[in-house]
């Protein structure tokens, strides 16, 4: 069968743990991304 | 080594080929040998992924490279977590539909035959080669460390994870993955709770890191635009995430991990798991690396962190080492003393510690030069034995073997995940399409197992022949940097455009590589840069021959 490309129809049956949804884990992921690169920020610029 | 040291040291060994290898038991199709049956659970396959990642110079290398260089390294890992969620979106739930064993079937199912062929014999020869590598590294640190032959080493790691992985498969590699990782997570805390804790009565954590600070050791994030400098957050956010989708979305060693999951979910979850631990992870490690920097602030460095090298020099007693010696020490108790002023608050003696830190380096620069010419110029590097040098003089009884076993945990769970993956692109895409298509479950379980004897093997002589390749070893990883982002292109393609055609991808491909080739021979552009550039390269070119031979295919 050709693949033409098309992104997969979703055929997962198993539930999205703990965020309900991919969306809500996707952008946790991100913001957490963010938010460890914030601190990485202040730990370098911190006066000890 | 202390005798509890070795009891640690070989009953892990022991424990870990006896586990691996009661772990793998019950498969009957390639299908269980490959993809573990397709049963496994986020958290195991997500601690394999990790483990596949790290070997064992990332444990080691990181931390002596903290102590030389700072945390600047930690940039490199900033690009993977949007990697993996734009894995998770885009390629990952093709593979799963599509049911493949390899990353590269799923290019045949879109493209054709040829492409597939290319893009796994790229992976074959680069994985091949890099695994060699993976052996070679550890071994060097480890022969130094246990005063065995390097030959003893690599046959000890490789023997060891071929004896698991040609029996068990990839059930082996994921059940051993998650104590392998079990293991370094723990030697982490626990090397990072001894740099905090060997630190100089009085001196707390936080005038160990404004010392650490003084030096430029915490410096991590460099807004540089410069694409020939190392580890700008440009290149860690853009670089970084590009080289990060090629290889945990088109190398095999990842791809096969995550293939096993139980399900798309679990599969997914597998790599979000490691976008959330990964930078703090390394974070620690870098750290720890620092703190060992400045516990040698005020406790006496070897020149030479390799001692093999050091006690031939010794022996060869140049006349200019006693001089060398002298200004070493010289220089450490000028370093020492600004650092004492420095901790009984007195600031503004950081120029006086920066510029006795310089003199250390220069006259560490000078010992090199007699180590190197001593060697017929052959390049010293003694950065990957600081960290173990330090555990061998700091951790108590027993926990030195552990914390070896680590290295070697780190060292076995990146081999047997390239193993497992190299065995099945050999057994998948080769030997089932073009030497026996019809071959039984039983028949084509016995291949397999050969398959990843013979890569074992084959990682031996390349790891024993290490020594003597020099820089050839450069040119492996070079050689893989430049089709790395390449094929990325070619995954993109597939996924993201759904017209484009095979002999876009298969002519974009080389186009790609040619382009990262080009590049690297005549500009100076950072290594990171070059996966953005051929993934680039392969896509808008694979684009455009798409477009140029959709006419031709009109007038047929």
């Amino acid at each position: 069968m050709e693949d033409t490309g098309r992104a997969p129809t979703p055929d997962d049956q198993d539930p999205v743990p703990l965020f309900g949804t991919w969306r809500a884990i996707y952008t946790s992921v991100v913001v957490w991304a963010l938010v460890v690169m914030a601190l990485v920020a202040v730990f370098q610029s911190w006066s000890y | 080594m202390d005798r509890l040291d070795w009891v640690v040291l070989v009953g892990y060994l022991v424990a870990i080929v006896s586990f691996g290898v009661w772990a793998g038991r019950g498969n009957r199709r390639i299908d269980d040998f490959f993809l573990a049956g397709r049963r496994m659970r986020w958290w195991a396959v997500g601690l394999s992924v990790m483990a596949t990642q790290i070997s064992a110079v990332t444990f080691v290398g990181t931390t002596g490279q903290a102590y030389t260089d700072g945390m600047r390294f930690l940039v490199f890992y900033f690009g993977l977590p949007f990697a993996m969620v734009t894995l998770c979106v885009t390629i990952v739930p093709f593979f799963y539909r599509a049911r493949v064993i390899t990353a590269y079937q799923y290019l045949e199912q879109r493209f054709d035959s040829r492409t597939r062929t290319l893009t796994s014999l790229l992976f074959l020869m680069s994985r091949g080669l890099s695994m060699g590598v993976t052996l070679y590294a550890p071994s060097l640190v480890l022969s130094v460390i246990l005063g065995w032959s390097e030959a003893g080493t690599i046959l000890l790691m490789a023997g060891g994870t071929i004896a698991y992985v040609s029996y068990g498969g990839n059930k082996s590699v994921i059940w051993t993955d998650v104590v392998q990782m079990a293991v370094i997570w723990f030697g982490i805390l626990l090397c990072f709770g001894v740099a905090i804790s060997k630190l100089p009565d009085g001196l707390e954590l936080r005038d160990a890191l404004a010392l650490a600070q003084t030096s430029g050791r915490l410096r991590i994030i460099n807004a540089s635009p410069s694409l020939r400098e190392p580890y700008t957050l440009g290149g860690g956010l853009i670089g970084g995430f590009f080289l990060m989708l090629s290889y945990f979305g088109c190398d095999q060693s990842q791809v096969q991990r995550y293939l096993s999951g139980s399900s798309l979910t679990q599969s997914r979850l597998s790599l979000l798991f490691n976008a959330f631990l990964k930078v703090p992870m390394q974070f620690l490690i870098l750290l720890t690396g620092v703190l060992v920097f400045v516990f040698y602030v005020f406790h006496t460095p070897p020149l030479l962190w390799n001692t093999v090298e050091m006690r031939k020099l010794e022996a060869a007693a140049p006349p200019e080492l006693a001089a060398v010696k002298a200004a070493y020490d010289g220089a450490l108790a000028a370093r020492r003393d600004a650092a004492e002023a420095f901790r009984r608050g007195e600031r503004d003696q950081a120029g006086r510690f920066l510029a006795a830190g310089a003199e250390l380096a220069a006259v560490r620069q000078r010992a090199i030069a007699l180590v190197e010419k001593l060697n017929g110029g052959r390049r010293y590097n003694d950065t990957n034995y600081i960290f173990p040098t330090y555990i061998l003089g700091n951790l108590p009884r027993g926990l030195v073997g552990l914390v070896i076993a680590v290295i070697f945990a780190a060292a076995m769970s990146a081999l047997s995940g390239e193993m497992n993956a190299l065995a099945s692109a050999t057994m998948v895409d080769f030997y089932k399409r073009f030497v026996n298509q019809g071959g039984s479950d039983a028949h084509d379980l016995l291949v397999s197992r050969l398959a990843t004897v013979f890569w074992g093997g084959f990682a031996c002589l390349v790891a024993l022949q290490a020594g003597r390749l020099g820089s050839a070893i450069e040119v492996v990883n070079r050689f893989g940097s430049y089709f790395y982002g390449s094929i990325l292109g070619v995954f993109a393609l597939a996924v993201l455009t759904p017209r484009a055609s095979a002999a876009g991808a298969f002519y974009g491909l080389m186009i790609g590589m040619g382009t990262v080739a080009l590049v690297a021979q005549t500009t100076s552009v950072h290594f990171l840069w070059y996966n953005v550039v051929g993934a680039s390269a392969v896509f808008l070119s694979g684009l455009a021959l798409t477009a140029l031979g959709r006419p031709a295919l009109a007038r047929e």
